[in-house]
């Protein structure tokens, strides 16, 4: 099995495919937005540079980021995605290999989307206030995205293995708790409004409250384990029978 | 190659039995011809000799040992072409086809030929470059027939390969097929009575999960004194002596 051409196409499958395209500009377009209409007057009276306002940059930018992750995990489980994948079932490809490789490529896919909205912030940083010190942004942007976009992608492999609806469905809720903004406690906080709360409280020095660390190492934990499980099921597409045959 | 059914029975999770106490034994090289009624048990039986699906009872042995064990042999030569499929539309038939080859195929060298020659032999050549979407029914059904053929595979098993093919194309295929056997195992399903005559060499009826026949087209006719096969086979699924 030569892997890297599978990848290849794999990542051209995403990147060129339409749905990518037309939600990575609309991203952007919504990152410009946010840009211009908020991050530049600074949140809570901090710098527009602080964690406290990229972070509330990021946790407006994630609906949509969140949103473009579904919507490529929904296109794995397509009628035709599907019965294609019933031919390779029947190769000599090891399915674990064949579905560590396509989630990377989704993974490349929205971590390009997550860097572009990252990117973004940091050029106009640089032109508008010369600002340079990523370092720590970095840092509490991952945190706050990575968790619960492992989280999600799980869940999606979940829901999609049963039927590709529910994932629009996972899809329809987050747009809905995004859209209305509907606060969750800081534990399920998927979008990471609960961080900049301390703000208005007084609070100056940026922290991640312990409460939403933990519920970011719960998103992490379950997301990754959903994950493991499902390359690891297709592996034998005909478990769990064959364990019960073979002992 | 030897493939030997033995007592094979299949019941679907909540179903009813599709395949009752099934025994055959398929030897290479040779072609042969499934057919039966809808429902009659041979996309079921088709997909236990893939082990894509495993049986209730009995057992499958491939070259004398239980194809269960030899699971990754099987599937390193084993062309296959379901009868419902899927292709990944957004890719040209060429793309397409290099996926396939990048499983099948150990270098780049090999599949680039293997590619060539799967697209000569379902005469795909003006339609490389298309996207698979835009392909017609007949165009993508050759197209899983080029990616089942790559490699070479000792075992071919094609559900219904011959279904939305015009008349050339499918005379053109049952040659391909006949050519293919002469040195293969190679199993085709269908209910075109007529593609059976000519090019297979076996043909085994199966009905309501069992089978009813299993010999030579010329002996059927025989059996049933049938002037066509097509006459024969009717006699035979509706338990008339002759046709
Ligand atoms: N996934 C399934 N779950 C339950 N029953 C099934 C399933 N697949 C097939 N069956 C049943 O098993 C029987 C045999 O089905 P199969 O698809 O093997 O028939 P077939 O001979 O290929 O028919 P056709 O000529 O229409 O393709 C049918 O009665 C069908 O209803
Ligand atoms: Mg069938």
């Amino acid at each position: 099995m030569r892997k890297g051409t599978i990848f290849k196409y794999e990542l051209k499958r995403l990147f060129c495919s339409k749905e990518y395209l037309l939600l990575l500009a609309v991203n952007i377009v919504y990152c410009l937005a946010l840009l211009r209409g908020s991050v530049i007057y600074g949140t809570g009276f901090t710098a527009p540079f602080s964690q406290w306002t990229f972070c509330s940059y990021l946790s407006s930018a994630a609906v949509l980021l969140f949103i473009l992750l579904l919507a490529l995990c929904a296109r794995q489980f397509t009628t035709s995605e599907r019965r294609a994948v019933t031919i390779l079932e029947t190769s000599s490809v090891q399915m674990a290999v064949f579905r560590a490789i396509r989630y990377a490529a989704t993974a490349c896919a929205f971590l390009t989307a997550m860097g572009l909205s990252f990117g973004i912030c940091f050029v106009f940083y640089r032109l508008v206030f010369d600002y340079t010190g990523f370092g720590s942004l970095i840092y509490a942007g991952l945190i706050l995205l990575l968790p619960p976009a492992l989280f999600l992608f799980g869940a999606a492999m979940l829901l999609g293995h049963k039927r590709q609806a529910l994932v629009y469905i996972l899809l329809a809720v987050v747009l809905i708790l995004g859209a209305f903004g509907i606060s969750l406690p800081d534990c399920m906080d998927l979008f990471g409004t609960s961080v900049v709360r301390p703000l208005y409280t007084g609070v100056q020095k940026f922290t991640f409250s312990n409460e939403f660390l933990a519920g970011r190492a719960a998103f992490t934990i379950a997301g990754v384990a959903l994950i493991i499980f499902f390359i690891k099921r297709q592996r034998t597409n005909m478990s769990p029978m064959i364990f019960l045959r073979k002992s | 190659m030897k493939i030997e059914l033995k007592h094979l029975s299949k019941t679907y999770p909540h179903g009813k039995a599709a395949l009752k106490n099934i025994d055959l034994t398929l030897a290479s090289p040779s072609l042969i011809g499934l057919v039966g009624p809808n429902g009659a048990g041979k996309s079921t039986l088709m997909k236990l000799l893939t082990a894509n699906l495993l049986p209730t009872s009995g057992e499958i042995l491939k070259d004398g040992s239980p194809l269960i064990k030899q699971e990754k042999e099987l599937k390193s030569g084993l062309g296959y072409l379901p009868q419902e499929f899927g292709l990944f539309e957004d890719l040209t038939t060429t793309q397409f086809l290099d996926y396939m080859a990048a499983i099948k195929c150990p270098d780049k060298k090999t599949a680039k030929d293997e590619i060539d020659r799967v697209i000569a032999l379902t005469h795909l050549q003006d339609k490389q470059k298309a996207k698979i979407r835009t392909l017609s029914g007949g165009q993508k059904q050759r197209v899983g027939i080029a990616q089942s053929l790559l490699g070479d595979p000792e075992l071919l098993i094609f559900d219904e390969p011959t279904v939305g093919l015009d008349p050339a194309e499918r005379f053109a295929f049952r040659n391909l097929f006949a050519e293919t056997a002469k040195n293969r195992l190679v199993i085709l399903s269908t209910h075109i009575i007529e593609d059976v005559q000519p090019a297979c060499d076996h043909l085994v009826v199966l009905n309501g999960g069992e089978i009813l026949y299993t010999g030579t087209p010329e002996s059927l006719m025989a059996e049933k004194h049938a002037a066509t096969l097509e006459n024969a086979y009717m006699a035979l699924v509706n338990g008339r002596a002759s046709a």
